[in-house]
């Protein structure tokens, strides 16, 4: 599988997903989130006092599990990958527009207020697993 | 507003039978599978592999969060807690039979006594949130030593 691949699997999911963090105490933290790609990385509008904030901030690496249903004959598809803060408002307004949804409706001051950031996770592996993996699975990572 | 552990597992299985593991691997990276766990009483008991990697990881970081799938208004329950393999006979021959609300031979068809590969993950939970309308609707708190 190449990366495109990834992307069109994870379509099937839907928009929602749940995005894992770690911070400086090892504590993991789930968190379901609204989700895009954004050319070739996956980009949640989340509120800037959340805990994933503060752990990717302390620990630059996510994993992002799209949603998994009967729709989707128990599919998985999971990427990997570093993370980053988006927390600026340059960077705000550049990808303001590009979540699918309007982001005003959940942050009124618009891309200029401090309150909400983008959590962007740049992947660097990913896997579909096929019916929990009784399927089989697809295997994507960075650089090969 | 603080709720017992009781009040959390009525709102974690009113949910969805389904909920997503977080567990951490030896790097500090986190990994997410889904699962389908089933509380008794207040621990809860998941089957795994002896060789998937969320057992490997809870060798070495026991800490794993679990969060149930949200409902369509938002609804959701995230459970953390510390986490222990178990693969003894009398342990797998009692949840085999008393404590699942699946058929665990339709995932290991040698039974108990017959399914080497299969063990179970025990998680005793030390914090708990339950959240209504993703957290806009308010939030419930439960931590471990308060009211079970």
């Amino acid at each position: 599988m190449n990366l495109d691949d990834i992307k069109k699997d994870s379509r099937r999911y839907g928009p929602f997903a749940y995005i894992a963090t770690t911070g400086n105490d090892g504590e993991p933290h789930l968190a379901p989130v609204a989700v895009n790609w954004i050319d070739d990385e996956v980009v949640a509008f989340v509120l800037s006092s959340s805990r994933k904030v503060r752990n990717v901030r302390q620990n630059p690496r996510a994993t992002v599990h799209f949603s998994v249903g009967e729709s989707t004959n128990w599919d998985s598809c999971i990427v990997w990958g570093d993370a980053r803060i988006v927390d600026t408002t340059e960077g705000r307004r550049e990808l303001w527009d590009k979540m699918g949804y309007d982001l005003t409706a959940f942050e009124p001051g618009g891309p200029e207020a401090d309150t909400h950031v983008f959590l962007v996770v740049e992947p660097t592996r990913a896997t579909v697993l096929r019916s929990y993996g009784a399927g089989g699975r697809s295997v994507w990572k960075r650089g090969h | 507003m603080s709720i017992d552990l009781k009040s959390v597992r009525d709102a974690a299985s009113a949910l969805s039978p389904w909920a997503h593991l977080a567990s951490v691997r030896g790097d500090g990276s986190p990994d997410v599978v889904p699962v389908h766990p089933c509380w008794e009483g207040d621990v809860i008991w998941i089957m795994v592999g002896r060789d998937s990697v969320k057992t490997k990881n809870v060798g070495t970081n026991d800490r794993v969060a679990l969060h149930w799938q949200v409902s369509e208004n938002g609804d959701g329950v995230e459970v953390w807690g510390r986490a222990s393999i178990h693969d003894g006979l009398e342990t797998k021959r009692r949840l085999w039979s008393g404590v699942f609300d699946y058929d665990l031979n339709a995932f290991a068809p040698g039974g108990p006594d017959n399914s080497p590969d299969t063990v179970f993950m025990k998680v005793a939970p030390t914090k708990a949130l339950v959240l209504k309308a993703y957290g806009m609707g308010g939030t419930q708190r439960w931590v471990e030593g308060s009211a079970s």
